[in-house]
């Protein structure tokens, strides 16, 4: 009986210490992932960095207009009166021409016209 | 085992013995010379080892006493939340620079700061300074092989060889092998949109210290905090008014210039324009009298444009309203001054009148009317005289007579003999168009609502947005308007002085504009330094003619950009609402004014 107690007390030291040193081998390598991951962060971090400062470069505006007038020569600048409110923009034509164009527009419509109105609508805050 | 605590028998007190007895004692047998239980010295011991068991007890009965309470406290409690973070699981994530980056209003990157290597030496422990000077100029063909070597044999114990290497450099220079070379990482500043803001943004020196602009202005933000700066200018409308503005100078033949966007209703600088510019990548490389900030620190005689001002001091003062009118028939002769118009009409005008004529005998005599004092007032009120609490260290400080005596009225009145900044103006324009509140301008975005201080009452304000955009229809400002935007402005041509007078071929000349004029939301300024005439113009140089089409383009530009929904002029309303009756000779011979 006491033989048998003496041994289940080292079994469970033996136990303990192996799973012991064995969570602590686990967490050292986990531990050491956890750094080459936060070091491969960082480098990700540096390279979006300089790449968000490349874009911000390849984005001048001046350097965008070179292209644009190289490679969009039919492109204008905007004039004006392009210029629309949202409200001044018709609804599209109803699909079914049977219906009434009331049934179609929803009830949250402004009374918006039904016909492109040019950019001449005023707006006055006076 | 002997307790702290356990009794001890006392030793018996010491018996006069005769010495023939201690023979039979065992120990005094063995120890003949050992000191005895009945001795003072060995009690004494035993005291000792006793108190300090009994100390050494308290303090562990002490330790894991506050082991257990503090078991308690965590156990029962301890809440959750307060609870620490692992100490060994480090997790880096954020990625840190000296510098903040600075952005603009949108988030484009205008300023970062990039991490690179440095290439350095200590010559002392090169074991051949003239072979690592050949080898090291094989790598680095711009470097001269004479310098490198002067620089490997000086007595310095560190020289920078390279302050900006590339990954392929460094590769390089440690396939060399040279032992006393050393990599230093650094971080460079790196300004990608080049010079379009170039006075705003200042520059740094090679170790990150900033010199101009914000970089100067704010380096204590940018050294504190990683969160990036955002700054009230928008790349696209800096971008406009730098192209506007360089083509007019190109065109005029100017010496220079200075282009403001501000929003009249925040106070806020959009664009900042000063021109000849310089890289801020390499501030070296140009002039050192292109750093020079016209749009801030230069100071100037601004001209007519103050007509603005002082037209809204009179109205606001009650000296004068949109149908009185001054008898502007002959010039004023003020001591050696001669007060006359440049297109003098010789007659009684209305102000309305003397606005769109720009009259200066007009102007004066209203500025008359209100007096010197309540002038000065009026301008120091509007920020005219002191610099602009701005966040660059480049403002100027105006410069305005000592004594504000009655001929300083009337040459204020129309912009002579008081000098301030593009801003001061650009900011003072704002103030009378916007409502008539004046809002401190700043570089930096507002998230929210300044408090501003009012200047004129909001009739006088809507009066000054009626007679701006009179102005701009029937006077000087034609070449501004861009039809849908309702702009409305005025001109402004200023004499430069030249040590005693005034030298009438070296002129500056401007024009300020605010559109829409039912609402304003920008104010557009435009200053060209020594403009020349040109064919097209008829050899005029004078603000309607020179600064009036590049305004107009950057108007018709950013307001696309902006999305301002144009507006119907000619509808009877608008039409209705800014009429100003003028008589008729004004109107036919509105057109040729300038």
């Amino acid at each position: 009986m006491r033989a048998l107690i003496i041994a289940v007390w080292v079994v469970m030291v033996g136990v303990t210490g192996y799973a012991l040193f064995h969570i602590t081998f686990q967490v050292e390598a986990l531990e050491g992932q956890l750094a080459e991951l936060n070091r491969q962060i960082r480098e990700e971090q540096e390279r979006i960095h300089n790449l968000k400062a490349e874009w911000s470069y390849n984005s001048r505006p001046d350097w965008i207009e070179t292209l644009g007038e190289e490679y969009m020569p039919d492109m204008n600048r905007m004039h004006p009166a392009q210029v629309l409110r949202i409200q001044d923009i018709p609804f599209r034509r109803p699909e079914n021409e049977g219906l009434p164009a009331s049934v179609e527009t929803p009830a949250t419509t402004p009374k918006a016209p039904a016909e492109a109105v040019p950019a001449t609508l005023m707006r006055t805050s006076q | 085992m002997i307790g702290p605590f356990r009794k001890t028998r006392r030793p018996k007190p010491p018996e006069f013995s005769p010495r023939g007895r201690m023979t039979h004692d065992r120990r005094c047998a063995v120890l003949p010379h050992v000191p005895t239980r009945t001795d003072g010295t060995f009690r004494r011991a035993i005291e000792t080892g006793r108190s300090r068991l009994l100390i050494t007890g308290a303090v562990m009965a002490f330790a894991f006493a506050a082991v257990g309470v503090r078991l308690v406290d965590l156990g029962a409690f301890a809440s959750p939340a307060t609870q620490a973070e692992t100490t060994h699981a480090v997790t880096e994530t954020a990625m840190a620079t000296d510098r903040a980056t600075i952005v603009d209003r949108n988030g484009v990157i205008v300023a970062t700061s990039l991490t690179t290597t440095a290439l350095a030496a200590r010559p002392d422990r090169l074991l051949d300074p003239v072979q690592a000077a050949r080898r090291l100029a094989r790598v680095f063909p711009e470097l001269d092989v004479a310098d490198l070597e002067a620089k490997l044999t000086s007595d310095s114990p560190f020289v920078y060889i390279h302050r900006k290497l590339t990954p392929k450099m460094e590769m390089a220079v440690m396939q060399l092998g040279i032992p006393g070379l050393e990599f230093e990482r650094a971080e460079s500043r790196v300004y990608p949109q080049g010079r379009l803001m170039a006075h705003v943004l200042g520059f740094t020196d090679i170790d990150g210290r900033g010199l101009a602009g914000i970089e100067q202005g704010l380096e204590t933000r940018l050294k504190e905090s990683d969160e990036p700066l955002r700054l009230s200018l928008d790349v696209r409308f800096q971008h406009v008014a730098h192209q506007e503005l360089a083509a007019a100078i190109e065109t005029y033949d100017a010496i220079g210039g200075a282009a403001l966007v501000m929003d009249a209703r925040t106070g806020e600088v959009l664009s900042l324009v000063s021109l000849p510019d310089f890289d801020p990548n390499k501030p070296a490389a140009s002039p050192d009298v292109n750093r020079f900030n016209r749009a801030t620190f230069g100071t100037y005689e601004l001209g007519s444009t103050f007509k603005i001002f002082n037209t809204a001091m009179a109205l606001e003062s009650g000296a004068a309203t949109l149908s009185d009118g001054y008898d502007a028939t002959n010039p004023i002769q003020v001591g050696r001054f001669l007060i006359r118009d440049y297109h003098g009409k010789g007659r009684y005008l209305t102000v309305p009148e003397i606005f769109v004529y720009s009259s200066n005998i007009g102007s004066a005599k209203m500025a008359l009317d209100v007096g010197p004092p309540a002038q000065k007032a009026f301008m120091g009120a509007l920020g005219m005289l002191q610099p602009i609490a701005l966040e660059i260290p480049e403002t100027g400080r105006p410069q305005f007579p000592e004594t504000w005596r009655p001929v300083n009225t009337m040459t204020v009145s129309y912009g002579h003999g008081l000098s301030v900044t593009p801003l001061h103006l650009a900011s003072g324009v704002a103030s009378m168009v916007n409502g008539g509140i004046l809002f401190p301008p700043t570089l930096l975005a507002r998230d929210e609502m300044p408090i501003g201080r009012r200047i004129v009452s909001e009739p006088v304000s809507f009066d000054m947005r009626r007679l701006l955009r009179l102005n701009a229809v029937a006077g000087s400002g034609k070449r501004a308007l861009v039809p849908g935007y309702m702009v409305g402005g005025k001109t402004g041509t200023a004499d430069k002085p030249n040590g005693s007078g005034y030298n009438r071929r070296s002129r500056i000349s401007s024009f300020v504009a605010s559109f829409p004029m039912n609402d304003p939301r920008y104010v557009v300024y435009v200053v060209l330094d020594e403009p020349q005439g040109t064919k097209e113009t008829f050899g005029f140089a004078t603000g309607g003619w020179v600064a009036a089409p590049a305004v107009a383009a950057i108007i018709e530009r950013i307001g696309a950009i902006a999305g301002i929904q144009p507006v119907e002029e000619d509808a009877p309303e608008l039409q209705h609402a800014f009429a100003i009756e003028l008589p008729e000779e004004t109107k036919r011979l509105a057109s040729l004014q300038q």
